[in-house]
């Protein structure tokens, strides 16, 4: 058997392929490990781009290939709107290539979650704050913290962000609740 | 801002430590993924975007036996790139009152608002560094266009998740990675500074419990060494020191598993370049060509700290702390690695 497990070479063929697209802005390294074989694998998937995972597998190693691709963010093709966290990959278990419609909706997908982490963060940094001061402090009422964003002069490449980055996190405790945080962000 | 300190019965007699006790956050790491491990302090105060001229070159040579009057000639191609800046505001107000009160808890106040404010504004700037302000933009080092994300496949028994995963094998597979990005650099055989940037749960992991096991063959520090010490020492004898760093915040933020939460995110990040060059015939001759930024990973600021505006009103004054950065910028994405591995 040497290097080559049983599921390798068995006779049970799939002729199905598998597909892998990469609905990012980054290149993917895809490592992976085929059962029986002593070293990981790799498939350099450029960003927007699909690449078909070279062999020929049978149902059991197939299944196996498939989970890797899914703990990895993978996410069956035909429902790039599943995506909810960057990164992610788009697969398809057939004779046909991805559809090119779900690559570009997977990285309008990919744009709006690597948004929404960049605005939680933000929020992140107003409560860091109100934490802070309570703790220096004692008991703080209230923090805000505001971050501006440029609006004009940007030029064609620069785009401003959706709803507008000028934010105001504000940080409050609640009259009557001690413990209990409010917050409200202004955007726009 | 406001605070409160309230009134209060005391036992007397009594002693009263004079250190207080406050609760500590995390330091992150984030600065040592910044070439010369920091914000780059040279924006004006209303510099609104950052520029950088970008060189690249493409040269045909002819190569005859016999001799030709047509000759193909180099092509120098001047590009730029940018990236916006933000303005990062805080304020507070108090009065000598407050100051009195605070006093009595052996605070004083100003200073403790400063730190405050600074502690909101710091961490704003590590998370516009990491995550961006706007990630339309691809601002972020986490966003940053053709960076290469990589992902940790089954060790060899199978396992898929860093508290079960094979030592040695997690170490091989990070030295693979490393190797990757240096090779991408063309800086392979380099001396070179790498920081690898990741959660305390992950990198604590690696340095700390993983023992490499003992197998019926020889695997470098099997039985002695933990997984981040065969990183470093292997890297060490080939001139690439290792910089170990820790950041909470990417815990989560690696591809999502399936049925499960997101992976964790570790940067294996190539801050400063070391231009390629051999002697005699150098095939990157071109890259004597200076100024040449060396830096890969870029974070500008206008001020080292935060300024502080101290102005009066009626009775009181109100502090104003304000500072302009721009997000985490890698012009060369190659010096990046995003591993995303399952916990």
């Amino acid at each position: 058997m040497g290097y080559f497990g049983p599921g390798v070479f068995s006779s049970e063929r799939s002729i199905v392929q598998i597909f892998i697209a990469n609905p990012t802005l980054q290149n993917r390294m895809f490592n992976y490990r085929v059962k029986g074989l002593p070293t990981p694998r790799f498939l350099w998937i450029g960003p927007g781009q699909q690449e078909q995972i070279p062999g020929d597998f049978d149902g059991d190693t197939l299944r196996d290939l498939i989970k890797q691709v899914e703990n990895h963010g993978g996410i069956p093709a035909g429902d790039p709107r599943a995506i909810i966290q960057p990164k992610s990959l788009i697969y398809s278990v057939s004779q046909k290539p991805i559809k090119a419609e779900d690559i570009e909706e997977g990285m309008a997908r990919d744009e709006e979650a690597r948004q929404e982490i960049a605005s939680q963060q933000m929020e992140k940094a107003g409560f860091a704050a109100y934490h802070v001061a309570q703790k220096l402090t004692g008991k703080a009422i209230e923090t805000t913290m505001e971050v501006t964003e440029v609006t004009d002069g940007l030029g064609s490449s620069l785009q401003p962000v959706k709803d507008g980055v000028d934010m105001e996190v504000t940080v409050s405790a609640k009259p009557g609740k001690a413990g209990k945080l409010k917050y409200q962000t202004r955007k726009g | 801002m406001a605070s409160v300190f309230n009134s209060r019965a005391l036992v007397h007699p009594h002693f009263m430590e004079p250190d207080l006790i406050i609760t500590q956050a995390q330091a992150s790491g984030y600065m040592d993924v910044l070439a010369d491990h920091g914000l780059r302090v040279k924006l004006g105060p209303i510099d609104k975007v950052i520029y950088a001229n970008r060189i690249d070159i493409r040269t045909q040579v002819q190569a005859n036996q016999g001799t030709s009057n047509v000759l193909p000639s180099a092509s120098i191609v001047g590009d730029f790139l940018q990236t916006a800046t933000y303005t990062v505001r805080t304020r507070n107000e108090y009065n000598e009152y407050d100051i009195a009160e605070a006093g009595d808890y052996n605070v004083a106040l100003p200073n403790a608002y400063r730190l405050a404010m600074r502690q909101g504004t710091f961490q704003f700037i590590r998370n516009a560094g990491l995550y961006g302000i706007n990630a339309a933009n691809s601002e972020g080092l986490l966003n940053t266009p053709n960076a290469t994300v990589s992902n940790l496949p089954p060790d060899p028994y199978g396992n898929t998740t860093l508290p079960t995963y094979d030592a040695g094998a997690l170490g091989q597979w990070f030295l693979g990675q490393i190797q990757a990005t240096l090779s991408r650099m063309y800086n392979l055989g380099t001396p070179q500074r790498i920081a690898i940037l990741g959660p305390q749960r992950v990198i604590g992991q690696m340095q700390l419990q993983n023992i490499i096991q003992v197998t019926s063959y020889q695997r470098p520090g099997a039985g002695t060494a933990t997984t981040a010490q065969e990183i470093s020492t292997v890297s060490r004898e080939f001139g690439y020191e290792i910089e170990w760093a820790y950041d909470d915040t990417l815990i989560g933020q690696g591809s999502s598993v399936a049925g499960g939460a997101a992976g964790d995110v570790v940067l294996i990040v190539v801050p400063e370049l070391n231009v390629p060059e051999m002697p005699g015939i150098n095939t990157n001759e071109f890259a004597k060509l200076s100024p040449n930024l060396v830096a890969n990973t870029l974070q500008y600021a206008d001020v080292p700290a935060p300024i502080e505006v101290t102005t009066p009103i009626v009775e009181g004054l109100d502090v104003t702390s304000t500072m302009r950065v721009s997000s985490g910028w890698c012009p060369r994405a190659q010096a990046i690695t995003i591993a995303t591995l399952p916990y």
